[in-house]
């Protein structure tokens, strides 16, 4: 087998011609057979015979070799007198030897180098061929190509250069000589960017990286402000923020309009308290008892209730006059049971009760006071899946006129995905009743959903004194309804309404919204009628995303006043023709809210156990070197405390099982999790053949089935056995007598009982076995 | 590097099987497990096992083993861990290291890499091998033949600093083969891609590009390797003069090459000259 040796020879002296070619080298290549050996077991002599060498590189070489120095693929040198044991020279025989040290030491390596003085030798195989290589050729070398027979060498030389080893930058021409050239080249962005990916699926770890996964370091708040102008000489500017702010849930809305018509400001400010336990409302509020109101709340979560104080100023559009302090509460009485209710100063109140019993849903109400029309009502709600079922009462007395209404609706399952809905609605007073019944038959077909509704009106009219004045009239509407993913929207309404023997009148409205590109959007309104005064309006609003979070939304049409979205005039709005309105976005980094667990890990002795992953929740952090964990920023709520068994280190198991952590805010939480190392067991079964009673070296058995506990293994080939990652405790360890091979018995006791302290290791527990000795019966002759 | 081997030992022979021979299997997580860690740490990976639903119980046994490569990459060898000096095999620790594992079911192996507080800086290698275990309660249905599976996986284990160095140290050209040799000069196992272009001398344009596959240059036993890939057909490529530029890619933010002159003859066995 052809072997393989590397050394570097320095400090021979070279007469003459050395100085005359101070970068020749020699190289001397293996054959291509060579490169499939394993190169730690390559390893052994090789002959060179320099002299021989010689007249093919056109040296006069005459060596004397002084002193040889040998450095290892690992860049360690070894040097020696040539003769000893690592280099041994004849007179005009260089013979390097290789003498295998220990394995710890150093290895042979496959690449050999070597140098005399300026000249410099590569061996890198003991049968190779022979390359003479350097910046010039020499004139006795360049372009032979002969075997240069030296001893076990087999050689052939031809001139050739290495690489230097200082590249040049990118280069696209080659040496003069012919010979490599280095160089180099710069990668493009999207070659870096493919690298980049090769590496990551190339060194995909098998499972997870050890990273740690944190609660996020800042929270965030989207802020919005928008600026804009309406034909007629509206402006408009809009104020908005939504997000977290150490905690603090924030939504801010706000509008305001100025022109000639005056100036109109809305808002509304909500903040709710780390935990949800405090909550604070600003601006635009709903009034349980007044319906739209304006002005200030607060409110506290508290076990099944809410209380809430609320003070009621007065406005444009509000109900009451004067400013009013309102007190409500919310109370969850239990089995789907609640009850809400709202008392305010100006003396109106206001009561409502549900119950919620898996499909059923009822509720009952009440309102009154305040020289409002006093109200009352109930209402019932049956889901039960494909049927639905519903129905109301309710009666009002105010302004000296009393009405009570009531309604009922029943939907089913018709044909296939057909649903007919039959309802029936009834209104009556002292001065007129109103009744209608109908039906409404709905059917989704893939992306478009049609809806036909029917209904059959009586309107009439008792003045006193006065003799009944009676309608009738019948009122089609069809709906068709298109939804392409969020892309593509399509509504379109058509109602005919006709009396008997009458004129029909009409009326069709369009609503459409488009996608057309990531950035771009496009909604329609419009609508005809032959109903109502104004027959017409439309209303084109398109929305552009610009870049640095700028937005532009432009309305063309019918367009009402101030904020964007609005669809309905307000009182005396007259509606201009172009709106224009440039919105920015930004998304600001606000304090981190949340709070701190902390704790260690330990083992049994109170040792600290590092680099063991615990996770609370969907959190992840390793211990460091004293055991310690730490969560900061902790969201309040409930999560579970555990260590990760899965990235727990090999020699522990976990002793604590998973705990419920409660995070409140500003408050921090410390607890101790626990591990236990983890020990082995092992040793040989052996026969005693010399009676030492010790396991010899070629004493062992292999194949023998060793029990510990329940656990089972065999023997290797030299008798060994092994049972790894066991907890503390007692165990049994016993060789199976019954599947020894039959020539073999167990030497008493079979069976060990072992006490293993946690993280140890019993490995010399030795099992001994005996020749089985089968009794000779001798027969009578 | 990704998958090491599989390999199907044959565990046992005779004359007469009692049951037909066939090959355990199962689903494994097979790429290298690549491990960047700090000396004084210990750091812990899972390979997974997947027995597949209609297999019967079958038992593994785990264990660390150094490897290393041939220089021309089509041999490995596996010894104990320990054997190189730049092994990692003392560091890992396995969990469990054997259990029998039911059909459809996994086998979770931990792997602890306890880094030394003196380990030097650079990249360190071993060997994950799995190898599937006779049962050694079941008793032995007479004489039959068994195949017994063993997977290995790679394990690589870098500290920081890591120096990425490498060398073209040779290309032939042989009739049908070009073969770059290639030396790794950094500190620890480098992934290696890399491509061979060859144009016709005094002119820029490619006349064939040969691209070379990922290749993993280990530090020892041997620090040099051979790569071999097909070249293009003689039509593609005829004999001539070309200038051969080997160009590779280490990971930098740059390619390294060399590049000369050299004639190539298509004949079978024929060796380019400069």
């Amino acid at each position: 087998m052809v072997r393989a040796l590397a050394v570097l020879l320095t400090a021979f002296a070279i007469p003459n011609r050395a100085a005359a070619f101070p970068s020749w080298s020699v190289i001397v290549h293996g054959r291509d057979r060579t490169a499939a050996a394993d190169p730690l077991e390559a390893a052994g002599e090789v002959l060179v015979d320099l002299a021989a060498l010689a007249p093919a590189l056109g040296l006069d070489v005459t060596l004397a070799p002084a002193t040889v120095a040998v450095v290892d693929h690992r860049g360690t040198r070894w040097t020696g007198r040539p003769g000893a044991s690592l280099l041994r020279a004849g007179e005009d025989t260089l013979e390097l030897g290789w003498v295998r040290q220990t394995r710890t030491t150093w290895h042979v390596p496959a690449a050999a180098a070597a140098s005399l003085a300026g000249l410099d030798l590569t061996l890198d195989r003991a049968a190779a061929v022979v390359e003479l290589v350097g910046p010039r050729p020499s004139p006795a070398a360049a372009g032979v190509s002969a075997a240069a027979a030296a001893g076990s060498v087999e050689s052939v030389v031809r001139a050739s250069a290495r690489p230097s080893s200082a590249p040049p930058a990118a280069a696209s021409h080659p040496g003069p000589d012919g010979s490599w050239q280095s160089f180099t080249l710069p990668k493009s962005e999207a070659e870096m960017t493919e690298s980049a990916r090769l590496e990551a699926a190339q060194d995909r770890p098998a499972t997870r990286r050890e990273v740690a996964v944190l609660p996020a370091a800042h929270q965030s708040l989207r802020a919005t402000v928008g600026l804009g102008f309406r034909e007629g000489g509206e402006w408009g500017a809009e104020l908005g923020a939504f997000g977290l702010w150490s905690d603090w849930n924030v939504e801010l809305a706000a509008a305001a309009a100025f022109g000639p018509a005056g100036s109109d400001v809305q808002g509304h400010l909500f903040l709710e308290a780390p935990g949800r336990l405090w909550s604070f409302e600003a601006g635009s509020l709903y009034s349980q008892a007044w319906g739209y109101a304006e002005g200030l709340r607060v409110a506290r979560e508290s076990g099944r209730h809410r209380p809430t104080l609320s003070l009621y100023l007065p406005g444009t559009l509000t109900r009451y006059r004067d400013p009013v302090v309102a007190y409500r509460d919310d109370v969850l009485l239990g089995r789907g049971l609640s009850v809400s209710g709202e008392a305010t100063s100006a003396g109106r109140w206001s009561l409502t009760s549900r119950l919620r019993r898996g499909a059923f849903l009822g509720s009952v109400y009440a309102q009154a006071g305040g020289d409002m029309t006093a109200s009352g009502g109930a209402s019932i709600f049956l889901d039960l899946g494909a049927v639905g079922l519903s129905g109301s009462y309710q009666s009002s007395d105010g302004e000296g006129r009393r009405v009570d209404s009531h309604n009922f609706r029943l939907s089913l399952p018709t044909v296939g995905r057909l649903t007919t809905a039959l309802e029936t609605w009834d209104a009556r007073s002292d001065l007129s009743r109103s009744q209608a019944h109908g039906a409404t038959f709905s059917m989704p077909m893939g992306d478009v959903r049609v809806r036909l509704r029917y209904l059959f009106r009586t309107n009439e009219l008792r003045p006193p004194d006065r003799e009944v004045l009676s309608q009738e009239h019948h009122e089609l509407v069809a709906l068709v309804g298109y939804a392409r993913s969020s892309r593509v929207r399509l509504d379109l309404q058509l109602a005919s309404r006709w009396q008997p023997g009458g004129e029909a009148a009409h009326r069709a409205d369009l609503q459409a919204s488009f996608d057309l590109t990531d950035a771009t959007h496009l909604q329609l309104f419009g609508g005809f009628s032959s109903l109502d005064a104004a027959p017409e309006r439309y209303l084109v609003r398109l929305t552009q995303d610009l870049p640095r979070g700028l937005r532009l939304i432009a309305e063309v049409g019918d367009v009402i006043g101030f904020p964007v979205g609005r669809d309905l005039l307000e009182p005396g709005q007259e509606p201009g023709s172009v709106k224009l309105l440039i919105q920015r976005t930004w998304d600001v980094d606000t304090p981190a809210g949340g709070s701190t667990v902390a704790g260690r890990v330990l083992g049994p002795d109170g040792a600290a156990a590092a680099d063991v992953p615990v996770r609370l929740g969907p959190y992840r952090v390793f211990t460091d070197a004293g055991g310690r964990f730490l969560f900061r920023r902790v969201p309040a709520g409930g999560y579970e405390l555990s260590l990760e068994e899965a990235g727990l280190p090999a020699h522990l198991q976990a002793v604590s099982g998973p705990m419920e952590v409660q995070v409140t805010h500003g408050r921090r939480e410390d607890h101790a999790l626990y591990v236990a190392p983890l020990g082995r067991v092992g040793g040989r079964v052996f026969v005693d053949r010399d009676g030492d009673r010790e396991a010899g070296d070629e004493e062992g058995v292999g194949g023998v089935v060793v029990l510990l506990g329940e656990e089972a293994t065999t023997t290797t080939r030299d008798g060994s056995f092994a049972f790894h990652n066991l907890a503390a405790g007692r165990y049994t360890l016993e060789v199976v007598a019954a599947m020894l091979p039959g020539d073999l018995q167990v030497t008493p006791p079979s069976r060990f009982e072992i006490g293993l302290p946690a993280g140890e290791s019993l490995d010399q527990l030795d099992v001994r076995l005996q020749a089985r000795l089968r009794p000779v019966v001798y027969q009578e002759m | 590097m990704t998958n090491l081997s599989l390999t199907w030992s044959l565990a046992a022979c005779a004359a007469l099987a009692a049951v037909p021979a066939s090959a355990l299997r199962f689903a494994a997580t097979l790429d290298s497990i690549k491990v960047q860690a700090e000396p004084g740490r210990t750091v812990t990976r899972t390979f997974q096992l997947r027995l597949a639903e209609d297999e019967q119980r079958t038992r593994f046994h785990s264990h660390v083993e150094d490897f290393w490569h041939s220089e021309d990459g089509t041999q490995s060898f596996y010894r104990p861990a320990g054997t190189l000096e730049r092994s990692c095999g003392s560091w890992v620790t396995l969990n469990p290291v054997e259990q029998a594992v039911d059909p459809g079911k996994s086998l979770d192996v931990r792997l602890s890499v306890a880094v030394p507080a003196a380990a030097a800086p650079g990249g360190y290698w071993c060997a994950l091998t799995v190898d599937q275990l006779v049962d050694p309660l079941a008793a032995p249905a007479g004489v039959a033949v068994q195949f017994l599976a063993s997977i290995s996986v790679g394990i690589f284990v870098y500290l920081p600093p890591i120096e990425r160095a490498a060398r073209v140290l040779d290309v032939e050209l042989t009739g049908a083969e070009a073969r770059v040799r290639l030396q790794n000069e950094g500190n620890a196992p480098l992934a290696v891609e890399g491509r061979l272009e060859l144009l016709r001398p005094g002119s820029s344009e490619i006349v064939a590009t040969v691209t070379f596959p990922r290749t993993t240059l280990l530090l020892e036993p041997a620090n040099r390797r051979w790569i071999t890939v097909p070249l293009p057909p003689a039509a593609e490529l005829p004999a001539g003069r070309y200038l051969v530029r080997a160009i590779i890619d280490i990971g930098l933010d740059h390619y390294v090459g060399v590049q000369r002159e050299m004639e190539i003859r298509r004949e079978p066995g024929a060796t380019a000259s400069p």
